[in-house]
Formats: C-alpha cells, structure tokens, sequence
C-alpha cells in the first residue's frame, strides 16, 4: 500500500478544524483542509473518496500568505497614529 | 497498667516488633505527642470528645498503605493533616461548632473522606498528588471551602439538594459554554460542501468519520440552493436536507425549504467512532441548481 500524502492523512486522522467539500462534474472532490493547529493548508482532489479505489489526483500544501499591500498599509497606520 | 507520674510527664516507649497499644486518656487538659517509626502501619484510629481539640497529623512518604480514622466531637476542632505518601485511606468525622481543617495532600493513591457537621466549618484542601478520590460532605450553618488542583484530568462533580446560587463578583469572569470552550480550546469542526449546476433530485453529501475513540458533536448546520441559470431565479428553489448517521442508518436531522434553511441544536447530535455520518443537500427543485451545505461543531 502506497504512502497517503499529508493532505488525505489529515482527513482520515481529523487533523483539522474546517474542511470544505466541492464536487467536481467527474465525480472527483477537492478537499481543502485548516487548522488552528498548523499554519498551512491542504488542498487536493481525490476522485472514490473513502472508497475502495480512492486515488489523489491533485494535492497541494499552501503556505501562508501576507498580503504586501495590507502589511505596508497597516504599518502606515500604525505610525500615523503614534505621530497624532 | 495506670501511670501517674508525678510531673505530669508519662514517656511511653516501645520497640517490640508487634504492638497493640489502646491508650484512653481522661484528664481536663492533655498534651499528647506520639512518634511512630513502623515498618507497616495498618491502621491508626483516633476518637477524640473535648471541648476543644488542635490535631495535627504528619504522615510521611516512607508509610505507605495506612488507614487512618479521626473522630472527632468537640466544640471547637482544628485539624490540620500533611500526608506525603501513598495509599491512604483517610476518614475525618467532625461534630463541633467550629471546624476548621486543612488538607495537603503530596501523594498518590489517596482516598479522602471529610464529613463535618458543624456550625461553621473552614476547609482548605490543597492537592498535589496523582489519583485522588475526594468526597467532601458539610452540613453546616456556615462553610468556607477552597479547592484548588493543578491536575492534567480532573472530574469535579457537585451536588446540591435545594438553591444552588452562583454568585461572580470577579471583574473579569469568563464563561464558556461547551461548543465555544472546545472551539477555544481547538477542538471545533467545521464542513462546508458545494456541488454547481446539479440536475434535480441531485443530492450533495459530505461524510466524515470521527478518529479513534473521538465523537463528533454536531451543533448547527444550515443549507442553501439557487437556480444555475437566471431564468430559473425567480422559480421556488425547493430542497431539503438532513444529516444521517450512515453506518447505523439512522436519520439524525431532516429539514426542507425554499431556497434553504438551518438550524443551532440545543442538544448536540453525537456522531462517535467508527460511525460515519453524512451531511446531505438535495435539488428538490425541477431545474439545475448550485447546493450549498455548512455544518459545525467540535471533537472530543
């Protein structure tokens, strides 16, 4: 039996607090799992989820993200109001 | 053999490997020390009817596997008991008017049983041991009782026949009901389904199974659906959904409505391992329709 890739591991251990579910028209679903255990997040297709011939498709680790913009706009603020 | 020694003191000395040693004291004021340095200690029972009565009991780590019975009726008790060793069995009966005990327990494998029936009891319990069964039983006029553990599982139970009142006079009180506690503490669950362009009589289904030994507690779901093509949008969007246990075929929840619904459970539905459970959300309407499906709750 081959190696489950992280994504499918925290499904089935219920590592995670939200997972969102979206069909997809082949019959295949992504799966995003997050936590507030761990910083990333999963993200993968599995088509026969939890059946006998269930196969990741697709599987994806997403790192988080700061968003440049808000971080300089925050930093602006910040500043503007230690000034005031 | 009866010792009246002339001041007063009466040194009693034994080192036999085997003794029993009944001693009743009848005198208007007593000062009574006893040191026991025993290989096994089996039981000490201590029956004490004065007016006023200061017990202190030391028992320390190397007596293990000790009963030790205090009665005691008087009109004022202080009784302050320091057991650092392990397999106590401790039974403290108090009948008086003024109780005041205190309890510091440094063991493991301690039963402890406190019955006071005074008028006004104070009672300190400080515990730092590992497996400790405690019931603690006033009847009293007035009681003052603090407890306070440092342990990594802990069951408080209290029972009340007549008005519990809770008073919080604390400036800065937190109090969390179970699904938010478990949602702090990291242990909620949520899903959230979707499924676009769905033919009639299609049904969205998540399922998920608990992890060993966990249960799931469902507290809320809610539902949607709308039409795929805008010149179904003004249509009724029927649909329904529910939430099924799936290995045990048993329905748990069931709702339908036009355009969606949902709903906060005042009981939690509890989904435990290895059961599977299934959030559904079917097209009850006659034309393609996206469907939507939220449930929540926590793990434990």
């Amino acid at each position: 039996m081959s190696k489950m890739l992280k994504g499918l591991v925290n499904l089935y251990t219920g590592n995670f607090n939200d997972m969102f579910h979206e069909l997809q028209p082949d019959g295949s679903v992504i799966i995003t799992l997050t936590s507030k255990k761990y910083p990333e997040t999963y993200r993968f297709r599995v088509k026969d989820l939890y059946g006998e011939n269930e196969e990741v498709l697709e599987h994806e680790i997403i790192m988080p993200g700061v968003n440049p913009r808000i971080t300089e706009r925050m930093a602006q603020a910040k500043k503007q109001l230690g000034g005031d | 053999m009866p010792i009246d020694h002339p001041d007063g003191i009466s040194p009693i000395s034994v080192s036999r490997a085997d003794i029993k040693a009944p001693i009743d004291i009848q005198k208007q004021t007593i000062n009574v020390a006893i040191d026991i340095v025993a290989q096994t200690l089996a039981k000490i029972q201590i029956n004490i009817a004065s007016s006023s009565v200061t017990l202190n009991i030391n028992i320390a780590a190397a007596a293990a596997g000790v009963t030790l019975n205090v009665n005691v009726k008087s009109q004022t008790a202080n009784i302050n008991v320091n057991l650092a060793a392990s397999g106590i069995t401790l039974d403290i009966n108090v009948k008086s008017q003024t109780a005041n005990i205190n309890v510091n327990l440094a063991a493991s494998g301690i039963t402890l049983d406190i019955n006071v029936k005074s008028q006004t009891a104070n009672i300190n319990v400080n515990l730092a041991a590992s497996g400790i069964t405690l019931d603690i039983n006033v009847k009293s006029q007035t009681a003052n009782i603090n407890v306070k553990i440092a342990a990594s599982d802990v069951t408080v139970t209290v029972s009340v026949t007549g008005t519990a009142q809770v008073n919080l006079y604390a400036q800065t009180v937190g109090l969390y009901l179970k699904p938010e506690w478990e949602a702090k503490e990291g242990n909620d669950k949520n899903f959230a389904g979707t499924a676009t362009n769905q033919a009639p009589g299609v049904e969205l289904v998540i399922y998920y199974t608990a992890p060993t030994d966990k249960t799931l507690y469902i507290t809320q779901v809610a539902f949607a659906v709308f039409a795929t093509n805008a010149a179904d949008a003004d249509k009724p969007q029927m649909c329904t959904s529910r939430i099924h246990n799936v290995t045990g075929t048993t329905p748990l929840w069931h709702q339908g409505g036009n355009g969606g619904g949902g709903l906060s459970f005042t009981k939690p539905l509890a989904v435990p391992w290895p059961q599977q459970v299934g959030f559904y959300c079917r097209n009850g309407s006659n034309h393609n329709c996206s469907l939507f499906i939220v449930a929540g709750g926590y793990e434990i």
